[in-house]
């Protein structure tokens, strides 16, 4: 157990060190000890190890039981694809070995059972999938891969100091203690913004559209399945979700969660990048999410329920968000087109939460625990949902017209790689929630957009404005910060402290 | 004559004698002159791993020699004083390979390394000092024995880093030393003691206490870099690589701040000196040096002088460990006397690297360097996330321990603020580094490729100690709770000093 529970972690890093992960098949080998973790080792085997950090403990709970299968497959199903997909050895090496480290942290912070060890893995994985944004020497990778080391750095620096102060307040690292301590309110605002930037909180999600749209497909599955759920396990760990008197923070949660929902589908139905589109889909659906998280912190008796409904959403939609990349990536190479359009739709419904699909399970579970005082969570998260499809035809639409007029179409990798993690999506929703008790009433906010988005299509071309400049990536702060680094006294001190006085391509694009 | 009473002396001779004998070594007896090197440095490393293991049993390590009355010369070796000999002896080790292969064909090799070992004895000197008078002696030889190696090239530019360097650090070992005799004549001959001992002195002393205590930090704040009296190190960067690495990472600046923690911990004792209202001044004089420090680092182009500017600021968190009152603190400032140790050396051998094998001397020559040099440059990289402190490298302990103790001390509000600052200002004047480093394509050409690449990317005595260096920063995060760790060893102190 303990040997496949290392190996698990240094799988990775062996294939570094020796030099193998220049072979392309590494990446997906790489995972293999991952997978074989989550299926052998029971859901509360924790080891401590009083030399390594200072004194880190390791191993499975409720919560990694389900988050590690779903990042091994997402991990090593991206894998697989790149290593079929992948140009020469040598040119993607460099890709392998980011891919590699970003995994070694993401495993981490997966089974790491105390708030050190965490804040590793995630540090590590944060700085090396840099390398998975900046893969291709071309124009938009660099400014793309400027913009996210500098939110990530910023959501690191809050998250440690969130960290430091609550591991004080407990007296101690390790995650059963955290439960009990007492945290701060600036300790939580600390780790709620540190974490928000991960999961993309509106207003911290800037760089989500840029690093989803850059680089290999393999790293956006990753990027939007794997990573964005180690914010989301962050604040399933570190908020004090089960303790009284947090019901103010509760609140701003709840509310910056219900905006976004809305936030990401209105800029994202904006966009013309099939890949930004889905960026923005992740920000809404992690801020659904996160409002229910701020449901928990104002009931706290209610969320044992609510974490673990928002544990098999979380685990839904990063599979089928990284089943959306991989095949989206199938479609545009023009690899078996048919089928991996057919299975960008079908995935496009799991989404929606289209009835019987993981995604319909996913969002009937989220809305069980809410009481009669806070129905109207529910009906605004099925106005959530209608506003979802309505994103994902754009997103199906917009997938069309990016396909590129070439042949011969390589394997049609992605797609396959794609059926399985959505067979796994519904499989880890289906242990939840038996079959028969569900219902076609899920259908109502997918016929409803249809509907609108018909009416959309009928509407005369002039008043679609089909033609308008779309919004940069990263709307708002984008925006702002362009407005920002006009200003005299930002030039002025940008000329005075920069020390890198060249000016890149792009470097601006926001701050 | 036992083990107990002689080994500090052993340990300060296993380096003098070697430095004073390759005095008058011929110039062109290479060989003998890297025999002497190599068998002081070793030998120093075995008699500190006794020390260690004696002090570790809390066994008693004494030399003295009455020189006058009422003036001894006192070696004595606590846990405070075995962490930084330990640190000196094993970087001296390392750095004495690289100035051996970085030196080879250069002129007044001799005199070089005889200065090099006298600065190095000095060092341990003042490490293992064990009251004022022995302190400020070798405060002052460390001084003159440095400005040598500083002036080496002989360059106008080196001369005159070199004289500003004397004027600096003169006048700072001046204000020391009247600090010292002031206190030696309020009360009498001081032996260092954990705790301190002047808590006892009666209350109207405490005015002249502060005030001694101002004079104590300045003279030691020069060397230590606290702004404003951290002009020298940014000139002083003229240096060889091998005197920059041991300069910021061992020897004048590490004196400095090791200087401070012996003075508020050992001479005041920690809860007289935050009686007295002294802890806050000094807090807030390694925060402004701190945030300072990054800022002037953010412009310089040369390298190794954003190099020197961060060790302004990094130097300074072993100052500001020093003023959060409590264990959680101490431990982060001791730690990092270490941490900072490894990395910058880590930093200041790779810089060289670059200078001596390429001609890159400025960041903007450093585009895709990563390509050409791997080895080292991943030794830098190393240093460069240790020092923002990114884990698990060990600035990054460094740094927890820091926050928690300011928390712990009910200062968060202050220093979490500053750790947060300094880290965002290290990231963003190293990251753009490693940036062009790995990312950009290289220019056609190097500035002056001395060094081809041939099987290794430069000679081995070049690459190998940064590598080293680099492996320790990442072992000492990396296994911050193993019993051999800094950071464990800070324990310890801070166990001595708070219970004592």
């Amino acid at each position: 157990m303990n040997l496949l529970l290392t190996l698990t972690l240094t799988a990775p890093l062996l294939l570094i060190l020796s030099g193998l992960y220049r072979k392309r098949w590494s990446a997906p080998i790489a995972a293999v000890p991952a997978l074989l973790t989550a299926a052998l080792i029971p859901a509360d085997h924790v080891i401590a190890l009083d030399w390594f950090l200072l004194g880190a403990q390791l191993g499975t709970d409720e919560l990694s039981a389900w988050m590690l299968p779903a990042s091994a497959l997402l991990w090593a199903g991206a894998g697989l694809h790149h290593a079929w997909r992948s140009g020469s050895p040598a040119q993607a090496a460099p890709f392998r070995l980011f891919f590699l480290l970003a995994m070694t942290g993401n495993l981490l912070l997966v089974l790491a059972q105390d708030v050190m060890t965490f804040y590793v893995g995630y540090s590590i994985m944060g700085l090396s999938a840099y390398g998975l944004v900046h893969d291709r020497p071309s124009s938009s990778a660099p400014p793309a891969a400027s913009t996210y080391l500098r939110w990530t750095i910023a959501g690191e620096l809050l998250l440690f100091s969130g960290l430091v102060s609550l591991a004080y307040q407990a007296g101690s690292t390790g995650f059963s203690t955290l439960a009990i301590g007492q945290a701060d309110t600036i300790t939580v605002l600390l780790l709620l913004a540190g974490l928000g930037i991960k999961i993309g909180l509106p207003g911290l999600h800037a760089w989500m559209p840029w690093t989803y749209a850059a680089g290999q497909a393999a790293g956006s599955a990753v990027f939007s399945g794997a990573m964005v759920n180690a914010g989301l396990i962050g604040l399933l760990r570190f908020l004090p979700l089960q303790q009284p008197g947090h019901a103010e923070v509760g609140q701003l949660l709840l509310a910056w969660g219900l905006l976004g929902a809305f936030y990401g589908v209105l800029f994202g139905l904006l966009q013309r990048t099939p890949r930004a589109i889905l960026a923005y889909s992740s920000v809404s659906q992690m801020s659904s999410m996160a409002a229910m998280l701020g449901f928990a912190l104002i009931e706290p008796e209610l969320a044992p329920a609510i974490i673990a409904a928002i544990t098999v959403y979380a685990v839904h939609h990063g599979l089928s968000k990284g089943a959306l990349f991989l095949a989206q990536d199938d479609y545009r190479a023009g690899a078996r087109p048919r089928l991996s359009f057919a299975i960008l739709v079908l995935l496009s419904l799991m989404l929606a939460g289209a009835p019987y699909t993981s995604g319909a399970i996913a969002k009937t579970l989220i809305k069980t625990p809410l009481t009669d005082e806070y129905a109207w969570i529910g009906s605004v998260l099925l106005f959530a949902s209608t506003a979802t499809t309505l994103l994902m035809l754009r997103f199906l639409f917009a997938v069309r017209a990016s396909r590129r007029q070439q042949t011969p179409a390589p394997l049609a990798s992605g797609a396959g790689v794609a059926i399985v993690l959505l067979v796994c999506a519904h499989l880890a929703a289906y242990t939840m929630y038996p079959l028969p008790t569900l219902s076609l009433h899920a259908i109502w906010p997918v016929i409803l957009a249809l509907l609108l988005g018909f009416a959309f299509m009928r509407l005369p071309a002039a008043t679609r404005a089909q033609n308008q400049p779309e919004p940069p990536m990263g709307d708002l702060p984008t925006l702002m910060a362009r407005w920002l680094i006009r200003r005299r006294w930002i030039v002025w001190l940008h000329s005075t402290l920069a020390a890198e006085h060249e000016t890149e391509p792009g470097k601006h694009h926001e701050g | 004559m036992t083990l107990s009473n002689s080994l500090p002396a052993l340990i300060v001779a296993s380096s003098l004698l070697p430095g004073l004998i390759i005095f008058f070594l011929r110039e062109g007896s290479h060989r003998l002159r890297s025999v002497l090197n190599m068998f002081g440095a070793i030998l120093k490393l075995v008699l500190v791993a006794a020390l260690t293991w004696g002090v570790f049993q809390d066994d008693f390590f004494e030399t003295r020699w009455q020189l006058a009355p009422g003036l001894e010369l006192v070696l004595h070796a606590d846990a405070l004083s075995v962490l930084f000999v330990n640190l000196s002896t094993l970087l001296w080790l390392v750095t004495t390979v690289y100035a051996i292969g970085y030196l080879e064909h250069s002129p007044h090799r001799s005199r070089f390394f005889g200065f090099f070992s006298l600065c190095v004895s000095a060092t341990v000197g003042l490490a293992l000092a064990g009251n004022m008078f022995t302190f400020v002696l070798f405060y002052e030889l460390l001084t003159l024995s440095t400005y040598p190696l500083v002036a080496h090239k002989g360059t106008p530019e080196a001369v005159r880093g070199a004289r500003i360097y004397l004027a600096y650090t003169l006048s700072g070992g001046l204000v020391l030393m009247l600090g010292a005799i002031w206190l030696q004549a309020l009360v009498g001959p001081l032996e260092f003691v954990e705790g301190g001992l002047l808590s006892q002195l009666p209350d109207e002393l405490h005015g002249q206490l502060t005030w001694i205590f101002l004079l104590l930090i300045i003279g030691l704040g020069v060397k230590a870099a606290l702004v404003p009296l951290h002009g020298w190190l940014p000139q002083a960067m003229v240096a060889p690589a091998p005197v920059s690495a041991l300069l910021h990472a061992v020897a004048v600046v590490k004196a400095g701040a090791f200087g401070i923690v012996r003075v508020v911990y050992d001479v005041y004792g920690i809860e007289f000196a935050s009686d007295l209202g002294l802890l806050m001044p000094l807090g807030i004089a390694a925060a402004v040096t701190i945030v300072y420090g990054s800022i002037r680092a953010l412009s310089q182009d040369n390298l190794k002088k954003r190099l020197a500017y961060s060790t302004v600021s990094q130097v300074s968190y072993i100052a500001l460990g020093t003023a959060i009152f409590g264990p959680l603190g101490t431990i982060g400032g001791v730690a990092h006397l270490v941490h900072q140790g490894v990395m910058k050396i880590t930093l200041f051998f790779a810089a060289g690297n670059y200078a001596e094998t390429l001609g890159v001397h400025q960041v903007s020559e450093m585009n895709g360097i990563g390509r050409r040099m791997p080895l080292t440059t991943l030794a830098f990289t190393v240093g460069a996330l240790g020092m923002i402190g990114i884990p698990p490298v060990a600035g990054f302990v460094s740094k927890w321990y820091l926050g928690s103790g300011a928390l712990e001390a009910g200062v968060a509000h202050w220093v979490l603020p500053v750790l947060i600052a300094s880290s965002a200002l290290n990231a963003a004047y190293f990251l753009p580094i490693l940036q062009r480093a790995w990312f950009r394509p290289a220019a056609s050409s190097w500035p002056q490729e001395n060094i081809p690449a041939r099987r290794f990317e430069t000679h081995a005595s070049l690459f190998l100690p940064p590598l080293v260096t680099a492996a320790l920063a990442l072992l000492f995060g990396l296994f911050a709770g193993a019993y051999w760790s800094p950071v464990e060893w800070a324990g310890l102190i801070a166990e001595r000093e708070y219970l004592r």
